[in-house]
């Protein structure tokens, strides 16, 4: 055949061969070559999002360039039978022989293998988060703090049933229900037990919106709270400095009491409380590493690997549009919850408490106790609501562990 | 009331919730056990936070 005669129906594709990654995507189903190009389009989105200080860019940033790189890197395993694949990681792969196999092909098979699919890096980030946290802020006001931090769950308890109700299933259900909870890595240790199959679209879906909370809870504040209390100033406390060792003593008794009734949920608490109490202990080698090089990593390649993970066929599901409303309707409803739990405690307190730190007991720690703060210094530069945000904000990262363990021992034995 | 007080007294509240919860509940007839466990969470979790009262009382 000629040059000149040649058609595009005429070309055949293992010409393409030397260009793989366009090959499967013209021999790939429509449907599975518009979702490539969409995802690799998004993968640029988020990064420009990170890199612009919109989204966490440390997350976003290796999520980004995954997704776009694996759905360009597209290639075949077997040109002849159409089977397609990537050297990154195959999650499919189940089977002892067949894992050992993957692991010597896709270069992020190990990592995942290893580090992922257990939930170890949901716990190193944990375990680095833990390194960063003042347990003493809660211990100042526990019942204040957790009372807030229990209404903010509203989305996580609320959206169960609703998912239930639009046809998931009841594990996909719980699973998608922990956005709620706002703590990235134990959405993703709920996903992977809840909802092996979605645990993919739910965290990427967690991840962004948790990204989003930042700029998006303000106008939730200012659309439930009057102006006039958003910057009310409170009354100065007359509480103590707590000693390390009252916080350490608090740690122990939370982290085995926690245990003892959610066995399921015990590693977090573990990395939880194991990381305040190097950090109360002045154990200043571990604080640094864990704090900082074993934190950074884990978030490095739980950004990397959920990127990867996001491949066309991963994500063409049914079920994505509704994890998209359902995740944002969580994170609607915690604030909401919050924000309502801040004004019954403006009440309570006979009109001294600022209810604005309710957006705080969401969790996302640090985030939604920054957004607390930030309003309130819209309205009133010298009004500090830091320490009681922080309190709520903390108080959060342990009601969500307590709800998802709840979820994983109900749930998890229908 | 000492400060030791409150960890004594919280500790045990919170242990008898994780007997409640975890020895209790699954004994029962099924009809209650989910509100007895529930029960039992809300106990421990109160006996947590109760622990932690006396330390930052003044």
């Amino acid at each position: 055949m000629s040059a000149e005669s040649a058609t595009l129906d005429s070309v055949d594709l293992l010409d393409l061969d030397m260009f793989q990654g366009i090959a499967t995507l013209v021999a790939s189903e429509p449907e599975i070559a518009i979702m490539r190009i969409f995802l690799i389009l998004l993968g640029f989105l988020l990064m420009y999002l990170a890199h612009k200080g919109v989204l966490e860019s440390l997350i976003m940033t290796p999520m980004g360039l995954g997704m776009a790189t694996v759905n360009a890197a597209v290639l075949f395993w077997d040109a002849e039978a159409g089977i397609q694949g990537t050297l990154f990681l195959n999650p499919l792969a189940e089977e002892t022989a067949d894992v050992v196999t993957w692991l010597q092909i896709d270069w992020l098979q190990p990592i995942y293998n290893l580090a992922f699919s257990n939930g170890l890096i949901a716990c190193l980030v944990l375990l680095g988060v833990g390194v960063l946290l003042d347990i003493g802020f809660v211990m100042a006001r526990p019942f204040q703090s957790m009372f807030i931090a229990l209404c903010a769950e509203l989305g996580t308890v609320l959206v169960f049933p609703l998912a239930v109700a639009w046809g998931l299933p009841l594990g996909d259900s719980a699973a998608v229900a922990t956005i709620g909870g706002a703590d990235g890595p134990m959405i993703l240790f709920a996903s992977l037990i809840l909802s092996p199959d979605l645990f993919v679209p739910i965290t990427v879906v967690a991840y962004l919106y948790l990204g989003l909370t930042y700029g998006g809870y303000p106008y939730l504040v200012r659309a439930m709270i009057p102006k006039r209390l958003i910057g009310l100033k409170m009354p100065e406390e007359t509480t103590r400095e707590i000693s390390p060792g009252e916080k350490i003593v608090f740690c122990v008794i939370a982290c085995t009491v926690l245990s003892l009734l959610f066995p399921v949920a015990a590693p977090l608490f573990l990395s939880l409380f194991l990381g305040v109490i190097i950090r109360e202990s002045g154990l200043r080698n571990y604080a640094e590493i864990l704090g900082g090089p074993i934190l950074y990593t884990a978030t490095f390649f739980l950004g990397l690997l959920l990127g990867v993970l996001c491949e066309a066929n991963t994500l063409l599901n049914d079920s994505v549009l509704k994890l998209l409303i359902l995740g944002m309707t969580a994170l609607l409803l915690s604030g909401i919850g919050g924000l309502l739990g801040g004004l019954a405690l403006y009440y309570l307190s006979g009109r001294k408490y600022n209810p604005v730190i309710g957006i705080a007991g969401v969790s996302c720690v640090p985030t939604c106790a920054k957004v607390a703060q930030k309003c309130v210094s819209a309205e009133t530069p010298d009004a500090i609501v830091l320490p009681h945000a922080l309190g709520a904000s903390i108080s959060g990262v342990i009601t969500s562990a307590i709800l998802a363990s709840i979820y994983i021992s109900v749930v998890g034995q229908l | 009331m000492p400060r030791a007080a409150y960890w004594i007294i919280g500790v045990l509240i919170a242990l008898a919730g994780v007997c409640i919860a975890r020895l209790v509940a699954p004994a029962l007839p099924a009809d209650y056990q989910t509100w007895t466990s529930a029960l039992g969470i809300t106990i421990a979790v109160v006996g947590v936070l109760a622990s932690a009262l006396g330390a930052g009382r003044k």
